[in-house]
């Protein structure tokens, strides 16, 4: 009884400071950090997937742009909305901070995730979309390890038309065609599917963020 | 309790699965903490920086606890504490006593493995305690296919002590036939004349992949176990040790062994790199985007330089950038603001990285300045309102270069850092900048190791602590504690030191139960000039002393090295640790000299006077990762004798310092701290400041900033 109530004790005191402090010491002290880490599991509720309230009306009636992001190795889905372009790349924002960026319709970064995509190089791909295929294309993905070194890791890649499909998003449809962008590393190899519309506009896409995190998969319900 | 981010959530699941590929080259570990079979050791290495933690225990009760880091990607160091039991010889009539041993390893792989060559490994065991371990061996480790590894080597000392044969290195001179008799006096000696000396003899394993997880070994063993065997602790009846490994999940493993047909044990290995963290690059949401000014030629009007003359517009923008970085977790302290120049000096409580911080307050400054400011100098500055290096950045490059692939390196080359002091004008204060009050509540932990009565004490118990800043670089702190349980106040060996008792007698301080005072200072930080810091400090400095004390740095922003000159004039609080002293006064002073030799290790090296009047040097080696890892080893020597030092010779130690953002992934400027210091003695006893200048300005240099720029647009 002692130890728990000694537990208690320590459970308040990690959370107690003054706002002048300009530190939240749930997080900033060794301490804090482990017992907010045991208050975060006993109170954390799981977040609502987006894939269970969004409905045509929602979609209509957004003011925004708006895409789904589902992440397939957690099967997990957020809304995002656009936060600002800069010179080509759009940042997309879901409500909490975390985000993608994405340039032409391909991803080129993401935020949030841990082991973030930083950012891309893939004009090759950009141009074999528009083109409607190419071979042995160089994509760098630039991934910022955990020593905060930024490290290029190369690939080769064909994008090849993989025939057409017609997507029904919460009662829109839109006619695309299918590429999948098959890339080789020296560590890795993965592939990615786009689905184009005519007008050249990326509507959906699955790709591949780094290995540790998997596919993510973008509709894009609303430009 | 703010509901979680939905991507936060998901990144820590993520995590949680990923906790594994993290660590899968990790190698098989002997008893003795380094790769091996079972006692023997392989010449195998671990995984650049791999930090492992091994405990082992035999079903006669011997333990040992080993912390092994992999230096360099050839070098590897161990500390271990071991203990045996009814070893020691106790009082007449009594039963033998239990052992509580420290040792320390080095050994270096001469060769790696090739496709036909083996990798070839010299070691040195418990090279510096009393060597109870002590061995020494060259060894020899082939993989053979993708299952089977084979081990050879030779051992002098232990390793050389069943089946030895004259030693081949005789041919170098005579002193290498007879092994001089350990004189393990008070241990901590480098006991060179022993090392490859005496008999030496053959040692061999196998080990064999049988599974993923599961590892196969054997091995025929070298080490006679003469002192256990003298003491009825073992009965070693056969050369051969069988065991094996299995990968619970990737760093944590296993083992379990059968050791000389005798006794049963088992090991366990932990192991984390600092190279891979579980949460990968961090769990921080996006930063604000850039605000792109409009183009000037399609609105003119936008990129006036009028807007100077109104004040009532320089409050606003100065409003703004104060709740812009509110938003990001900084803080605004002061402002310049001209038509096309801006500066901005701040306090970063939240980020590690100051390349990070810098970042997101250049984003910042594009959605609060007019069009017309093209210059941005940014300033971080401590929370004692010290400031290092001003980062200056053209507001056009920030737009050009935000999302572009090579975004950071390109702002990295066109980012110029200068002196703080170099900048011309004067910032102007925000109201709210100073003072400043702020008080925590929070628990704390402190420990007392390697008592041989009680190896691991601890206590706990909560801090109120504040801290008062009437005006920039003033600052008052003071901190109470109470303790709620702990067994730290059970250590009752008297010092036997001939030395003054400046910290020999720490158990009397911690047998304190009423409430105390671990500091309460007055302190001032200044800049006197370019590329110099300052500090004064007085009041009660530390948990054990008070009194005055003086520092001067001399860090160029753009060097990487670092002096400084300390002096402190001291007296020895009362146990209780209230307002009392003791009548024990010190003089102490250092010149210290910091220097980074790249690829992420930095030495310091201190001379001077410590607390009990010796004088001499403090060296300590560290190796440092960018995201705020630090793993450093220090050995002090002085004027006192072995024999008066008393046990452990010298006073030398382990330090690790693990950054809370490398564990949470969130972003944070606090650290986990771990001295482990295996005798605490009066030789080479320095005072605990906390408010010593490099420490705190140092990540305000160019090297630091650079070594963390990825983190820019981060």
């Amino acid at each position: 009884m002692k130890r728990i109530l000694t537990l208690m004790a320590c459970t308040l005191l990690a959370a107690c400071a003054s706002d002048g402090a300009g530190r939240d010491p749930a997080v900033d002290s060794p301490q804090g950090a482990l017992v907010a880490a045991i208050q975060s599991r006993l109170t954390s509720e799981t977040p609502q997937d987006a894939r269970e309230v969004l409905n045509a009306r929602v979609v209509a009636g957004s003011p925004t742009a708006l895409v789904l992001v589902v992440l397939e190795d957690v099967d997990a889905g957020l809304t995002m909305i656009p936060a600002a372009a800069n010179r080509g790349t759009e940042q997309w924002r879901d409500g909490t901070g975390g985000g993608i960026l994405r340039r032409d319709g391909v991803l080129v970064g993401t935020r949030g995730l841990g082991f973030d995509l930083h950012n891309a190089e893939v004009a090759p791909l950009r141009r074999a979309l528009r083109a409607g295929g190419g071979r042995n294309l160089r994509r760098v993905n630039l991934i910022l390890d955990s020593t905060d070194r930024i490290v290029p890791v190369t690939y080769q890649c064909d994008v090849v038309r993989q025939g057409g499909q017609v997507l029904d998003f919460y009662g829109t449809r839109y006619a695309t065609t299918i590429y999948d962008e098959v890339c080789r590393g020296a560590e890795d190899t993965f592939t990615n599917r786009y689905w184009v519309q005519g007008n050249g506009v990326v509507r959906r896409s699955v790709e591949r963020v780094s290995p540790e995190v998997g596919n993510m998969q973008i509709n894009l319900l609303k430009p | 309790m703010p509901r979680r981010s939905r991507l936060a959530a998901t990144a820590t699941a993520i995590a949680a699965l990923l906790w594994a590929p993290a660590w899968g080259q990790t190698r098989s570990v002997n008893t003795y903490g380094v790769p091996g079979l079972i006692d023997m050791p392989s010449a195998q290495m671990q995984p650049d920086g791999d930090l492992t933690t091994t405990l082992s225990g035999l079903s006669n009760e011997s333990g040992r606890v080993q912390l092994s880091f992999q230096i360099t990607p050839r070098l590897q160091g161990v500390f271990r504490y071991a203990t045996i039991p009814d070893f020691l010889p106790g009082d007449p009539g009594e039963p033998f006593d239990r052992t509580y041993d420290r040792s320390f390893d080095l050994r270096y792989q001469v060769l790696t493995e090739g496709r036909l060559r083996p990798a070839l490994t010299v070691g040195l065991q418990d090279f510096g305690g009393t060597s109870l371990y002590a061995g020494e061996y060259v060894v020899a480790t082939k993989d053979v296919g993708d299952r089977l590894t084979v081990t050879g080597g030779i051992g002098w000392g232990r390793f050389g002590s069943d089946g030895g044969f004259d030693n081949p290195l005789r041919v170098f001179g005579d002193r290498f036939e007879t092994r001089p008799e350990v004189d393990v006096g008070r241990g901590g000696e480098f006991e060179a004349d022993q090392w490859f000396r005496g008999d030496a003899a053959l040692f061999a394993g196998v080990q064999y992949q049988f599974s993923d997880r599961l590892l196969l070994k054997a091995e025929y063993s070298s080490d006679a176990y003469e002192l256990e065997e003298e003491r009825d602790i073992l009965d070693r009846r056969t050369p051969f040790n069988f065991g094996f490994d299995y990968d619970l999940r990737p760093g944590l493993k296993l083992g379990g062994y059968a050791l000389h047909g005798d006794e049963v044990g088992v090991t366990l290995a932990f192991t984390l790199n600092p190279k891979r963290s579980a949460i990968g690059s961090g769990l921080e949401g996006a930063p604000l985007p850039v605000t792109i000014r409009p183009d000037q030629s399609a609105r003119p009007d936008l990129w006036v330089r009028s807007w100077t003359a109104d004040p009532a517009l320089e409050t606003t923008i100065v409003d703004t950038l104060d709740t812009l970085l509110e938003q990001i977790g900084l803080q605004l302290v002061s402002t310049r603001i001209e038509a096309t120049e801006a500066e901005i000096r701040f306090r970063n409580p939240r980020y590690g990285s100051q390349a990070q911080a810098v970042g997101r307050v250049a984003r910042a400054m594009t959605g609060a300045l007019p069009s017309s400011v093209e210059t941005f100098i940014i300033v971080p500055e401590t929370e004692e309102g010290l400031a290092g290096a001003a980062v200056i950045l053209r507001r056009s490059d920030l737009e050009r270069q935000e999302n572009a692939p090579r975004g950071a390196a390109s702002m990295q080359a066109a980012a110029r850092l200068v002196d703080s002091t170099r900048i011309p004008g004067e910032t102007e204060m925000l109201d709210a900048a100073y003072p400043r009050f702020s008080w925590a509540l929070s628990p704390y932990v402190a420990f007392s190791t390697f008592d041989p009565d009680n190896p691991l004490r601890f206590d706990i118990g909560a801090q109120l602590s504040a801290d008062l800043q009437p005006v920039r670089g003033l600052v008052f702190s003071g901190a109470l504690r109470q303790r709620l349980v702990g067994n730290r106040d059970e250590a009752d060996r008297p010092s036997n030191s001939v030395l003054p008792r400046v910290r020999s007698e720490s158990f009397l301080f911690a047998r304190n139960t009423g409430p105390f005072i671990p500091y309460l200072t007055g302190a001032y930080f200044f800049r006197p000039a370019e590329s110099f810091y300052g500090r004064v400090s007085a009041g009660l400095l530390e948990s054990q002393y008070g009194g005055a004390s003086a520092e001067l740095l001399w860090a160029p922003v753009d060097s990487r090295l670092a002096i400084g000159v300390e002096a402190s004039q001291v007296r020895q609080r009362d146990f209780e640790m209230d307002f009392d002293f003791q009548d024990l006064d010190a003089t102490t002073g250092f010149v210290s000299a910091y220097y980074d030799h790249g690829n992420g290790f930095h030495s310091r090296l201190d001379v001077g006077q410590y607390l009990a009047g010796d004088k001499g040097a403090t060296y300590e080696l560290t190796r440092e990762f960018n995201n705020g890892w630090r793993i450093g080893a220090y050995a002090t020597k002085t004027n006192v004798s072995s024999e008066d030092f008393g046990e452990g010779s010298f006073d030398k130690g382990i330090r690790l310092e693990i950054p809370l953002a490398w564990v949470t992934g969130r972003p944070s400027r606090s650290t986990g701290n771990l001295l482990i210091q295996p005798i605490l003695r009066d030789g080479g006893a320095r005072l605990r400041l906390r408010d010593r200048l490099y420490p705190k300005v140092r990540d305000l240099t160019e090297p630091e900033i650079e070594d963390r720029w990825g983190r820019f647009w981060r």
